[in-house]
């Protein structure tokens, strides 16, 4: 009953994304939409790195934002198509995942998250100042994604680009990486005295998290088309932050609700743009307060209790 | 032939050797008791012994080949397997989770592996007494069950030689018991060898074949264990501790 009834809400909720643009006309939901979309990717890739291995990485902007940087380059300079240059992009970012996953390998907590946060600097620093390139803080303007392409076409391409992240992500966690992952997280010694390789793991981990970290970046940037080296700016990972404790790290469906609900809010919220990161760390500390497990724990317990008192109605 | 033998290993730790020029040797389907005063070194040679660190100088060897330099995963798909003496289960699992992940990557680390490891990991909670708690978070059981935890995830390994560090630490005399018989019957129907670390004296007294004694990381005495508690090197080297 329960399993079919959740089935039938999910596919309720893909048959109406897959035709809101038909249905509902009206671009600046679509617009959030595509957001949404392409936010959820980053934050559910991140997740897997913070929520389920417990790496405390502070530097998924820096995917996002490398996948932008080389997309965007290599369809600039030399005129490759715009969709093989995406894929480019989740390559390079994958590549550099390793320059940043391999020193963060022996270490632990605090010492992972400065080492992350330092390289995504880097790089920042590194495309506002390599100027001959990247044109620093002036921007580029970004190819589109096939000329001519409409908000409803990036619409689909973002909405692929989620599907397809998920049906990975739920394939990986459901095979026994989902194990490996969250014994890494719980006790790294006890994980590899248990005969997991720790090492190759974490490393598949970031790289995967990257390359699909990378897609994002790319893909936003040729949606909107203006690229500034703010793309990695330190506010960006905040968000993801957020995203990803509002809605509830170490669950596959927490980051994409938080994402959801926090880009459609913060839209409402717009007046109030000076004070977002007031209201980011209040909510911050009100979902750690009061739904440690962020809203999908917050949901199940909802739905256990609704079942809890089904049972009791039916046994009366 | 000895199934695992030390020789000339050595650990230090800044100035301090913890480990300092030991040999060892250790014969198949033993019960092996180690024992020393806190700081002896116990833990380091387990540590050697089990990859998590190196040693500065020496050699391990296992079913005749050399295994010193080997990271922890793969000593444990050679057959021996450990538990801590601070208990790290993995918490936010279930206990049948946890024998899971033994049986699963025990004897290789891939992940897509066809085989069902759940059968392996059953068998080990049946052995150790916790199939009625299979379905119940780790975090939510006593010290006692902990230790039982972390005994079925290495037995789900399929071991030749387990390494327990205090496994009986902090348990009451009933759990004691238990777990007791429960090594002699690793050794006895899973033909495991055993070198364990034990300060509870019944324990080491009752089950050991053979005791070494370790103290300033250095191995003084070893035998029967009513011989090695006469031994005057011992007696000294516990000065001021009752031994039983
Ligand atoms: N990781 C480490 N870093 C630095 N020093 C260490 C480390 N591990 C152990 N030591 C030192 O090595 C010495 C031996 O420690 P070890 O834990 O092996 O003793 P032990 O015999 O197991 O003692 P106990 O009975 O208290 O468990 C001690 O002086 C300890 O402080
Ligand atoms: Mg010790």
């Amino acid at each position: 009953m329960k399993g079919s009834l959740k089935s039938i809400l999910l596919l309720g909720l893909f048959l109406l994304l897959s035709f809101f643009p038909f249905l509902f006309p009206d671009p600046y939901l679509i617009h959030l939409l595509i957001l949404s979309f392409i936010f959820s990717v980053l934050v559910s890739n991140w997740n897997i790195l913070f929520g389920y291995m417990g790496i405390f990485c502070f530097g998924q902007q820096a995917f996002f934002g490398i996948g932008a940087y080389s997309s965007a380059l290599l369809a600039l300079k030399l005129g490759v198509p715009v969709p093989l240059s995406i894929v480019f992009g989740g390559f390079v970012a994958s590549l550099s995942s390793i320059l940043i996953g391999l020193p963060t390998l022996r270490l632990q907590g605090a010492y992972v998250a400065l080492v992350t946060l330092a390289f995504a600097e880097v790089m920042r620093m590194t495309c506002s100042n390599w100027v001959g390139m990247t044109r620093g803080q002036l921007g580029l303007t970004v190819t589109a994604l096939i000329p001519g392409a409409g908000r409803v076409g990036y619409y689909y391409v973002a909405f692929l680009l989620l599907l397809l992240s998920t049906i990975v992500l739920l394939k990986v966690m459901r095979s026994s990486f989902g194990y490996v992952t969250v014994a890494i997280r719980e006790s790294q010694e006890a994980a590899d005295s248990l005969g997991i390789n720790v090492i190759k793991y974490k490393i598949s981990a970031f790289l995967l998290s990257s390359f699909m970290s990378g897609l994002a970046g790319a893909l936003y940037a040729h949606y909107i088309r203006i690229l500034t080296p703010d793309i990695m700016s330190l506010h960006l990972m905040i968000t993801i932050l957020v995203m990803g404790m509002l809605g509830g790290i170490g669950t596959l469906p927490g980051p994409i609700l938080g994402t959801f609900v926090l880009t459609f809010l913060s839209e409402y919220l717009r007046d109030f743009a000076q004070f977002r990161f007031i209201i980011y760390g209040t909510l911050i500390i009100l979902a750690v307060l009061f739904v440690p497990g962020g809203l999908v724990s917050g949901l199940r317990s909802v739905e256990t209790k609704l079942k809890g008192k089904r049972c009791q109605e039916g046994s009366s | 032939m000895p199934i695992l033998q030390g020789k000339g290993l050595t650990k230090a730790f800044g100035g301090v050797e913890a480990v300092s020029n030991l040999d060892f040797s250790i014969q198949e389907r033993a019960i092996v008791g180690l024992i020393g005063p806190n700081g002896a070194g116990k833990t380091t040679l387990f540590n050697l012994v089990a990859g998590a660190f190196r040693p500065q100088s020496g050699r391990i060897r296992f079913l005749g080949e050399e295994i010193q330099g080997l990271k922890p995963f793969e000593i444990c798909h050679r057959g021996i397997g450990r538990t801590f003496q601070i208990v790290k289960p993995f918490n936010t699992l279930t206990v049948l989770e946890n024998a899971v992940i033994g049986a699963r990557f025990g004897k290789s680390s891939k992940i897509f592996d066809s085989f069902d490891p759940t059968p392996i990991a059953l068998d080990a909670l049946e052995f150790v007494g916790l199939i009625k708690e299979k379905d119940l978070l780790c975090d939510n059981l006593n010290m006692g069950e902990k230790k039982r935890v972390e005994l079925a995830r290495v037995l789900a390994t399929a071991p030749k030689v387990v390494l327990l560090d205090e496994v009986m630490a902090g348990l009451n005399p009933v759990e004691t018991d238990r777990v007791m018989s429960l090594i002699q019957k690793m050794r006895d129907e899973k033909e495991i060898t055993v070198f364990m670390i034990e300060h509870v004296m019944k324990a080491v007294m009752g089950i050991s074949d053979q005791v070494f004694v370790m103290h300033h990381g250095e191995k003084i005495a070893e035998g029967l264990p009513e011989m090695v508690v006469k031994d005057q090197a011992v007696i000294e080297a516990y000065l001021g501790e009752r031994i039983i």
